[in-house]
């Protein structure tokens, strides 16, 4: 029985690594699995006790150039793989498709690495510092096109986008909320070395704006749209769905908004009490989530262990649906079903095959399955099989997809069962007889582990979260 | 004053076509056979080979300088910065004309294979892009719709051609070359795809689009995906997300294996612009010449959300637009194609009248459709709306987008636009 509890508690943190962060390698779970569930969400959720200096270290030595938008992604994912502090990167990209900036019409790697800064300072503190900070950010105002935002000559985009997309959702203001609250931000500019408040361009007028009136400027929209409920009820949903389910009870939503206005608008707080909530450590929350390309690929990475973030791996994650710093829309990456399109899929499915692929000679640190096989001393092929549904998909397969993976790793090039006894060519001898299906001998023996290892991480399971 | 061209063309307010063979029917003037092959469609062949193109341009064109109401002082008045100069203006008449980078369009509207439909839009317009994006897609502007324009059409057309069988059909093994009733050559599906019985390929790069394997065991690749068609089809759960992914997985290597074949096989001389959209457009034209059989085909042009320095990024999207459909209407005539696919190009909704601070505009309301093709009759519809008698600053419209649906509905498809729009809409003469 303690045996079986210990199982779920397991289970349950790496589900919380899973959700909070991308994954994890032995070596990152073992001490969370050591200090059990709340310890570990503490930990998670104040990033700055973590130490954190051998990332800084590892990034240091990768020299990237902020000023190519090429060098800022791989700096981004590097820091995904890499870091102690998961759910801070994580919180980081929930913000980065929340205040959705892209540089696609920004045109400045550098300011968007420098926004991707200022949120993860501000991702888990109080949701009106990072509101203000956004709204000062220069790649938000290029953007939004708040630059041109002048007196007599308002330009709405940003009003429009703070409190639709930003705020408080649609359907909780008017047309004339947008042209008042874009007059407020008037004169709200940026200059190569940050924000800059052009006076002579800022109306200085009465605005009458949510049914409030004053000479308000752009920090008394932000005051105002943090303090709505509707904000907190907005955040509250999208958090939820973001890191936990995708269609939560009115309740858990009520609860988590309720921690907005408690904790005085604290994001940590409201993060805490999603991954405290019973709704999150439920059964029907696990693997309920579809994973976005940053959680496949960096989960991927981490899961064999590799130490390098290719050239390519940007690219092919935007060929998934998810290019990092471009963001398709300024509603940022819409994820669920989203991610699963029928060319996307495919692409998920060939970032697998490059994974295990033995082909590309420059990835030789990627995997080998038969070198996990022969460290974990496999022996047969249910055994092997057993093994990687365990690692890949936490056994979530239906016993007929077993025995389908059983057969196809136990037959020959030709798909026919294998009747020779084999010998795996980076391992011991076969000990003993198998009970269940034999595993083919040395170049077909590693296509086939190749092969399954693949098949496994097209599964449907292995897309969920 | 009223254009008389805009009379000719103008809405077919009469009685619908339902409504006219009810009549006939009661009169007695119809027999129950007559009636039922009336019904189904006026013309038995209508839609059998056609499909429709429905390009979105994303962002909100601005329809005001894309037809541009030139003859209108009020036009000049409202955008001092960014009008377009009379003397650029490519005429369609003495009061609109295109943007001077449109000039395939005006060419394409000389061969009278263009329809430009004044004026579109919706009752109570909304402002926000994914808003008014969904109410274009879903076609239901009053609740929030699950489903699509398009994926209901396809919905009803799966119903026609094989009773019952089609939603266990799209988990089924792929013995036979299976029709793909619509194909979405762009990353993610629109929401107008959203089907309750059908589920639509999305393919936007066809040679990346291949179930690959270790290239050092190519031999494998047939046992690999066997494999995955076996467990795809048998992995029992009930999570819907699951299933989903089921169909999605499968789906695509069915796709996949067939489109592969089709592009390979075709030739052209034609050559396309450099960039997304041309290669999009070049790949639905094998599609329609290979023969696969889509009725659908939807595609997304980003980059209209000019609120800033519009000028400059207009030209060059709606020149990019222009080359890339003539290249395409070439493709299709080399081919034999070109009367077979209806182009329907929108977008969410037009800007307002007034230009902003920026040499841009802020999201507006109503905006032109254009409708291209070899079926399509050419010419103004609809009105151009006011410029003075605004709402908020904003056009109001003259035609209701669901009268263009149902037009291309009941007229090119030869569906029954009432079963995919939920109620009855006038047709416009377009086709």
């Amino acid at each position: 029985m303690p045996n079986k509890n210990k199982n779920k508690n397991d289970q349950q943190i790496r589900h919380l690594l899973n959700r909070a962060g991308f994954g994890f390698t032995p070596e990152e779970l073992a001490p969370y699995l050591e200090m059990g569930y709340s310890s570990a969400l503490e930990q998670l959720t104040s990033p700055s006790s973590t130490d954190n200096s051998a990332l800084d270290h590892m990034l240091a030595e990768q020299s990237f150039d902020f000023t190519n938008p090429d060098d800022i992604k791989r700096w981004w994912l590097f820091r995904m793989m890499f870091t102690r502090r998961p759910l801070e990167e994580k919180m980081t990209l929930f913000w980065h498709g929340h205040f959705a900036t892209s540089d696609n019409k920004v045109r400045n790697p550098y300011a968007m690495y420098v926004q991707n800064c200022t949120i993860r300072k501000h991702a888990f503190g109080k949701f009106d510092d990072l509101l203000l900070a956004m709204s000062k950010d220069p790649a938000m105002i290029e953007w939004l096109d708040n630059q041109q935002n002048r007196k007599n000559k308002p330009n709405e985009n940003y009003a429009r986008e703070v409190m639709e997309l930003f705020t408080m959702g649609i359907g909780n203001y008017t047309e004339q909320d947008v042209k008042e609250g874009a007059r407020a931000f008037t004169g709200w500019q940026a200059k190569p070395d940050g924000f800059f408040f052009n006076s002579g361009q800022h109306d200085k007028g009465s605005k009458t704006f949510l049914g409030q009136t004053g000479n308000f400027n752009g920090e008394d929209i932000v005051n105002i749209l943090a303090n709505q409920k509707a904000t907190g009820h907005y955040l509250a949903g999208k958090l939820i769905r973001f890191f936990a389910l995708y269609n939560p009870s009115n309740s858990f939503v009520d609860e988590i908004a309720g921690v907005y206005k408690k904790s005085d608008h604290n994001i940590g707080a409201m993060v805490s009490a999603i991954f405290a909530s019973r709704n999150f450590t439920s059964t029907a929350c696990f693997h309920s989530l579809i994973k976005s390309p940053c959680e496949y690929v960096v989960g991927m990475l981490k899961t064999f262990q590799v130490s390098q973030v290719d050239a390519e791996v940007p690219r092919l994650m935007a060929a998934m649906g998810q290019n990092l710093f471009n963001p398709p829309s300024v509603k940022g990456w819409d994820g669920g079903e989203n991610w699963i399109a029928s060319d996307v899929m495919m692409e998920r499915f060939n970032f697998a095959t490059r994974m295990i692929s033995q082909k590309f000679d420059y990835l030789e640190k990627y995997s080998s399955p038969a070198k996990i096989a022969a460290e974990q001393g496999l022996t047969s092929a249910s055994e092997t099989v057993d093994y990687f549904l365990s690692l890949l998909v936490e056994n979530d397969a239906p016993p007929p997809v077993r025995e389908r993976l059983i057969k196809y790793v136990s037959s020959d090039m030709s798909g026919k069962p294998m009747t020779m006894p084999m010998t795996n060519p980076m391992t011991m001898p076969m000990a003993k007889p198998l009970a269940s299906g034999k595993l083919p001998e040395d170049k077909v023996l590693d296509a086939r582990l190749r092969g399954l290892v693949h098949l496994i991480m097209t599964l449907p399971t292995y897309q969920l979260n | 004053m009223t254009n008389p061209s805009s009379i000719y063309n103008s809405i077919n307010k009469s009685i619908s076509r339902r409504d006219f063979l009810a009549g006939l029917a009661a009169l007695g003037i119809l027999g129950q056979q007559q009636l039922e092959a009336f019904a189904s469609q006026v013309d038995p062949l209508a839609g059998a080979e056609r499909s429709i193109l429905v390009i979105q341009l994303n962002g909100g064109n601005d329809g005001i300088n894309t037809i541009i109401p030139y003859g209108n002082g009020a036009y000049y008045d409202a955008r001092p910065k960014i009008a377009i100069k009379q003397a650029d203006v490519l005429h369609i008449d003495d009061k609109v004309g295109f943007h001077p980078s449109l000039t395939a369009f005006q060419e394409f509207y000389t061969q009278g294979k263009l329809a430009v439909i004044q004026g579109v839009g919706y009752p109570e317009p909304n402002r926000s892009h994914f808003r008014s994006i969904e109410i274009w897609q879903t076609a239901q502007p009053e609740i929030i719709g699950d489903t699509g324009w398009l994926g209901r059409y396809l919905d009803h057309l799966s119903i026609s051609q094989s009773p019952g069988k089609v939603v266990k059909a799209s988990l089924e093994p792929d013995k036979e070359k299976i029709a793909m009733l619509a194909v979405n050559v762009d990353p993610l599906l629109p929401k107008s795809l959203l089907a309750r019985k059908v589920a639509v390929p999305s393919v936007s790069d066809v040679q990346a689009f291949r179930f690959k394997v270790d290239p050092l065991y190519q031999a494998d690749r047939a046992l690999q995906l066997e494999a995955f068609n076996d467990i795809y089809q048998n992995f029992d759960d009930n999570r819907p997300v699951v299933k989903k992914l089921r169909t999605s997985g499968l789906a695509a290597n069915r796709a996949s294996e067939r489109l592969l074949d089709l592009v390979k096989g075709h030739k052209t001389t034609v050559k396309y612009p450099d960039g997304k959209l041309g290669s999009s457009l070049k790949f639905i034209a094998q599609m329609v010449s290979g023969g696969i059989g889509a009725k659908v085909y939807t595609l997304g042009y980003d980059g209209f959300d000019t609120h800033a320095g519009e000028l400059r990024t207009q030209t060059n999207l709606l020149a990019g637009l222009g080359k890339s459909l003539s290249a395409f209407q070439e493709d299709l005539k080399q081919h034999g194609c070109d009367d077979k696919v209806m182009v329907l190009v929108f977008s969410e909704f037009g800007r307002r009248v007034a230009e902003n601070g920026g040499g841009g505009t802020d999201h507006g309301t109503a905006g032109p459709c254009l409708v291209l093709g070899g079926g399509v009759k050419g010419g103004l519809y609809g009105q151009y709306p006011s410029l003075t008698e605004l709402d908020h600053g904003d056009l109001k419209f003259n035609v209701d987008f669901r009268t263009v649906y149902a037009t291309i509905l009941d007229r090119w498809l030869g569906a029954d636009s009432r079963e995919v729009l939920g109620k009855n809409f006038d047709n416009l003469d377009f086709c």
